[in-house]
């Protein structure tokens, strides 16, 4: 059983469809990502699993227990930890002070040794520990929420764009040490619109365009192709038709991303051409968009250290 | 004018100004957590003072146990409060109707309160010492001012200490900060809220005890509270309960200094105008920012 | 432009028309109330009654401009009142003037009173303006009490008189309910002008959203204290004559329970209706008689009332009948004049500018120079900085340091108003329309920094303001008609699509005659069909010689529109120049997606 299942997810804001018809699972142990432009819809589907959105649709499931609709003080609580977009670290206390408010659900003991952990992870932090959060620089920021995430021992950790507003060299030690809790065991969640760093990093990805999921693959085939720079930048060249279409059409015709039947390929150009309309969203012979999981098989990860559990 | 007299003012206007700082830290402890000023405060304290001399005087209760059935009924009037004009109103930040449905319910207390008590305002029996005012070197004080001062400095103390050093106190200011990323740490924010709620509803019990014996038990004195707790929140920042409480000292201060000085009759003059001269210059106030 | 899309027809289901009510209606009944009625009662009582309502209605019209209209709760009203009723008493019983001089004299000083208390009302809103309200009450009634002889204190001041009328050839005081109730439905006509006017507008406008205001073009500061100044104005008048009406004034009249009755008033008819002070007035004048035995709760209920309007019915009683929408005039065919600017060179510069919040810097020696009659787009990942420099330029925060240029003056430290006048309009990333306001009104509101009518004016429809108004209703039908929004021009905003509030957004920010218009992220959330509409609305906007600035993240559609491209990140601008160039930079590329490295190139 996986250890998330987000099965037919829709979200609101008003009268704007931000996400529909999203489904996806994750294992215990991967490392998914999912990636897209801003406004995609990204943040609205960690925000619905993490309690902090009322979906309109769909159900989420974590460790076979219904979450979706669940308060945020909730699902903390079952093991959902998400690091939400901008870090919202509490600016006005201190990094000890941020640190301990992560393990407000754990006793004395287990915070402490949470709080070992984190700053043995995180130095910077430990050197810090005095500090308001608002007077760390904006990498600093991220790992402290990362670091305060991590200090309830959660078993599914969600990052939101940790690499906004960062400079290169940052984003690299940054992703340098989520790859390490992904080494031991954690099971994580990655939102990103840096998608080359990500797909390198991640066991799977999806590609959200306009609140879809338009296509699925292991990291490595999603780097694969240009179609990834093509959801991003468009097609060079004449007029590119209009994207993922608006919400009346896509109730009609687009059917969830669930169900969908493997694609025959015969060569690479093939593939390619698969890709591509995959992450143009838009109509391929068969009139849906493919999941690339069908084109080519990949051994999971093995996991050797597992992340301490309480 | 005499130096002993100086330092009985001196107490004095902090004992009136340690009031006023309780009042306003009550307002903090609703304002950190819901962004809302209740507008009736000032009646939560009446309603406690007058518990309170109806348990004291006619029940003969000792007054630490009247202390705390009374702030159990006002704090649950505070909450009646949040239920019946806080809650209702949608978007309670943006809209300011709060304003107007704390007002009108604050008016409505009152008037019950009026009808249950009078409109004398009553006794109530110091019960810091006694009537006599006692000998302290040169200078005589009475020691319910005195004891008036030391509990709620202590009070405001171990409020700010909680705030800062208890994993609670912190997960309260984390839900003033940020409600949504406080709920994502596990922390139940509506729960914060109705404490906070509670809290205030003690807080100002234990200031209409402190304040009924100096003054009187006015039914009437609620809207008069009400905004010199506020005001005192204003100078010291609202965002800032211990700079409450100090604005209330330096309220209290300079209002029993008006009213020796000047005049009686001007002393409010002077106390409202210090509020409009204070907005106009920094109104986010001494310790605080501006909501 | 022939683009009227289906789009559009798709949401006109879920759509509200106006309301509005008949002003002129209920100024009619009024003035048959008030001016009629009471020749046909023999009571003196009830007579006396028509004089207090009149008097009230006076009050509470003026209190509808602060509150209903401008937003600015006032819960301290009763201390104008008192102000006006103590000015013209002191002057008629200590110095023996005429009440025809000291009544004007009274509402006069009272406006000026309201002036000083509006200077508050411009550094805090909200609960602290409440309190500051309040305090003001407080503050009148101890100035009062400790004003000795000059106040009468306690005991208050006698002998007040009623000015002479003559009603049947020789001067007696019984046609004093006369100049009362003409006086009344002179407020009342004023108000309904006042409301119709720009200045009307402005603080509908204020109300609904201030930054939004501001970038309109309207100078809020002047907008709230002429709405503190006038109500003042009215509250000092119904004070004076009131002093007259009863012969003497007393401070226990004005507390705190009077200003929550005032605030009844209002609340119970209707905030923001022209009948709505005439209703409210009426059933609290005649509560005490209504209520008899039970009047000693008369406060208590007042503040149940309170309690249940504000929750329940916060639109008071007017909100419980369906008025007929206000009929408009015929929206004009003529194609709207948008000044060609294509033969003057105005060019937009924004030098070095740099901003940081808070340790976090937002913009970094940024430098962009804007060609006029040109679409230049502004990309980049999020957290670059881009809406930081928009906000920049049209005044909602100052730089830390660099210049903003427009036709080489500078203008990075004007207000916003300011630079709206001078021709720079921009639009909000996430809409911000006034949602309470109807299409055109929102559309009108555009105009105000082009328009000039004073508030006398205003109030007594010059013909200036007349024809002026005139001009600016039909350019704003002919916009609506350019981005297709006619035919709705009643509609209130909050309805409306949100691809239909931008465009709405759009038109409102055209109606100031801009030289540039920057668009911030204009594309976010809208339909394909919108989204093609909004190209088509840039285009005609271009062609009429108007320079568009825009930011996006839709990047077809920016590499589709723009004849310039600029790429921020991390606050710098890494790349400028023609779209496709831009798109195949790899700088660009990097920093949208990060370092391909060996992968997939």
């Amino acid at each position: 059983m996986s250890l998330l299942t987000v099965n037919n997810l829709a979200a609101r804001y008003g009268p704007i469809n931000a996400v529909s018809g999203v489904s996806f699972n994750v294992e215990k142990g991967q490392m998914v990502g999912i990636v897209g432009r801003n406004g995609a819809g990204k943040s609205t589907i960690m925000r619905s699993i993490c309690g902090l959105h009322k979906p309109s649709a769909g159900s989420i499931s974590f460790d076979g227990q219904r979450v979706d609709g669940l308060p945020g003080h909730e699902t903390l609580r079952l093991g959902i930890a998400y690091v939400p977009e901008g870090r919202r670290i509490f600016s006005e206390m201190s990094v000890s002070d941020n640190l301990v408010l992560g393990g407000f659900v754990k006793s004395g003991a287990e915070r402490a040794r949470q709080l070992a952990l984190v700053y043995s992870m995180f130095p910077v932090l430990a050197e810090r520990a005095r500090q308001a959060g608002g007077t760390l620089s904006g990498g600093q920021q991220q790992m402290l929420a990362i670091g305060r995430a991590l200090m309830s021992n959660p078993r599914l950790l969600m990052l939101d764009e940790p690499s906004m507003g960062l400079a290169p060299i940052v984003v690299n030690d940054l992703f340098a040490a989520i790859r390490a809790l992904h080494k031991v065991g954690l099971t994580i969640i990655i939102v990103e619109q840096k998608a080359y760093l990500t797909l390198k990093m991640v066991d799977f990805a999806h590609v959200v365009v306009h609140g879809h999921v338009t296509a699925s693959g292991t990291g490595h085939e999603l780097l694969n192709s240009d179609a990834v720079q093509a959801s991003y930048l468009g097609k060079g060249g004449a007029k590119s038709p209009a994207p993922v279409s608006s919400p009346a059409r896509t109730e009609a015709s687009q059917p969830a991303v669930a169900s969908i039947e493997p694609i025959r390929v015969r060569s690479a150009t093939d593939r390619a051409r698969a890709v591509e309309a995959a992450f143009n969203g838009a109509q391929n012979a068969h009139d849906e968009p493919i999941d690339i999981r069908q084109l080519q098989l990949t051994p999971p990860s093995t996991t050797r250290l597992r992340w301490p559990r309480g | 004018m005499a130096w002993q007299t100086v330092i009985q003012l001196l107490f004095s206007g902090l004992a009136l100004g340690a009031v006023y700082g309780l009042v306003a830290l009550s307002y903090s402890t609703i304002y950190a957590t819901r962004n809302v000023i209740n507008f009736g405060q000032g009646e939560l304290v009446v309603l406690g003072s007058l518990l309170g001399v109806s348990m004291v005087v006619g029940g003969k209760v000792p007054v630490l146990i009247a202390l705390v059935v009374a702030a159990a009924v006002v704090a649950l009037a505070a909450l009646l409060v949040e239920w019946l004009a806080v809650r209702s109103v949608k978007e309670v930040t943006r809209n300011m109707i709060w304003v107007m449905s704390t007002f009108g319910l604050g008016i409505c207390m009152n008037q019950l309160m009026q009808k249950i008590w009078g409109t004398d305002p009553v006794r109530f029996p110091k019960f810091i010492g006694k009537d006599e005012p006692i000998q302290l070197g040169q200078v005589t004080m009475l020691p319910q001012e005195l004891g008036v001062i030391i509990i709620a400095v202590v009070v405001a103390v171990a409020f700010e200490a909680f705030r800062r050093n208890t994993l609670m106190g912190k997960a309260v200011r984390a839900t003033a900060m940020d409600r949504d990323t406080a709920s994502l740490m596990g922390i139940d924010t509506r729960k914060v809220v109705y404490g906070s709620y509670a809290l205030s509803g003690a807080l100002a019990t234990l200031c209409g005890f402190l304040v009924a014996p100096i003054q009187f038990a006015d039914p009437n004195g609620g809207v008069l509270l009400s905004v010199k707790g506020f005001i005192a929140l204003v100078i010291g920042g609202l965002g800032s309960p211990i700079g409450g409480f100090l604005g209330g000292l330096f309220l209290g201060l300079l209002e029993i200094g008006s009213a020796s000085f000047i005049s009686e009759v001007w002393k409010d003059v002077i106390t409202f105008g210090a509020l409009i001269l204070v907005m106009l210059i920094r109104p986010s106030g001494f310790f605080g920012k501006l909501g | 432009m022939t683009a009227v899309h289906s789009a559009v027809a798709a949401t006109l289901a879920g759509e509200r028309r106006t309301i509005t009510l008949d002003a002129n209606r209920s100024l009619f009944w009024f003035a048959l109330a008030v001016l009629v009625l009471p020749l046909f009662i023999a009571n003196p009582f009830y007579q006396g009654l028509f004089v207090v309502w009149a008097i009230y209605v006076i009050a509470v019209s003026g209190m509808n401009i602060v509150t209903g209209y401008a937003g600015q709760v006032s819960l301290g009203h009763a201390g104008l009142f008192a102000v006006g009723a103590y000015t013209t008493s002191i002057l008629n019983v200590d110095h023996l003037m005429f009440p025809w001089a000291s009544i004007p004299i009274a509402a006069l000083f009272t406006a000026f009173v309201g002036l000083l208390l509006g200077i508050p009302a411009l550094r805090v809103v909200g609960p602290y303006l409440a309190l500051v309200t309040i305090a003001f009450n407080f503050l009148i009634e101890k100035i009062v009490l400790a004003g000795g002889k000059f106040t009468g204190a306690a005991s208050g001041k006698y002998g007040v008189a009623k000015p002479l009328i003559s009603t049947s050839g020789s001067y007696d005081y019984s046609g004093f309910w006369i100049l009362v109730a003409l006086l009344a439905v002179a407020t009342v006509w004023i108000c309904r002008n006042l409301v119709a006017s720009r200045w009307g507008r402005a603080w509908n406008a204020l109300r609904n959203d201030t930054d939004c205001s501001r970038i309109s073009g309207i100078n809020v500061t002047t907008a709230k204290l002429a709405a503190f100044t006038v109500s003042a104005f009215f509250a000092g008048l119904a004070g004076a004559l009131l002093a007259h009406y009863q012969g003497q004034v007393n401070i226990e009249s004005f507390t705190l329970n009077e200003s929550l009755t005032l605030l009844l008033m209002l609340l119970l008819g209707g905030q923001r209706t022209l009948a709505g002070p005439i209703v409210g007035a009426a059933i609290m004048v005649l509560l005490p008689v209504l209520l008899g035995p039970i009047d000693a709760w008369r406060i208590l209920i007042n503040g149940g009332v309170l309690v249940l309007l504000v929750l329940f019915l916060p639109d008071g009683l007017a909100s419980l009948f369906r008025p007929k929408a206000a009929g408009g005039q015929l929206a004009s065919t003529e194609p709207v004049k948008l000044h060609h600017y294509s033969d003057m060179e105005k060019p937009l510069r924004v030098a070095g500018i740099s901003k940081s919040f808070g340790g976090v810097i937002t913009a970094a020696a940024v430098d962009v120079q804007i060609k006029p009659g040109t679409v230049h787009s502004l990309i980049g990942p999020n957290g670059a900085g881009k809406s930081t420099l928009v906000n920049m330029v049209s005044g909602l925060i100052k730089p830390d340091s660099g210049q903003i240029r427009f036709n080489d003056e500078r203008i990075d430290h004007l207000e916003p108003h300011e630079i709206t006048k001078l021709g720079v309009a921009r639009i909000f990333q996430n809409v911000r329309v006034f949602h309470d306001m109807s299409c055109l009104d929102n559309v009108m509101v555009g105009a105000h920094c082009r328009l000039h009518a004073g508030l006398i004016g205003s109030a007594f429809r010059s013909d200036r303001q007349k024809l002026e108004e005139r001009q600016a209703l039909a350019r704003a039908h002919a916009l609506l008609n350019l981005v297709g929004l006619s035919g709705r021009a009643d509609v209130i905003a909050a309805t409306m699509s949100y691809g239909d509030q931008h465009t709405l957004e759009i038109a409102r920010a055209l109606m100031s005659d801009p030289h540039v218009l920057f668009l911030d992220e204009p594309a976010a959330g809208l339909t394909s069909e919108e989204v093609q509409h909004l190209g088509e609305v840039i285009r005609a906007i271009k062609a009429n010689g108007i320079t568009v600035f825009l930011i996006e993240h839709y990047v077809e559609f920016v590499m589709d529109i723009s004849d310039t491209v600029t790429v921020l990140d991390f606050g710098r601008k890494i790349a400028e120049g023609p779209p496709e160039q831009v798109r195949n930079d790899p700088a660009v590329i990097e920093a949208y997606l990060g370092k391909p490295q060996e992968h997939g190139q």
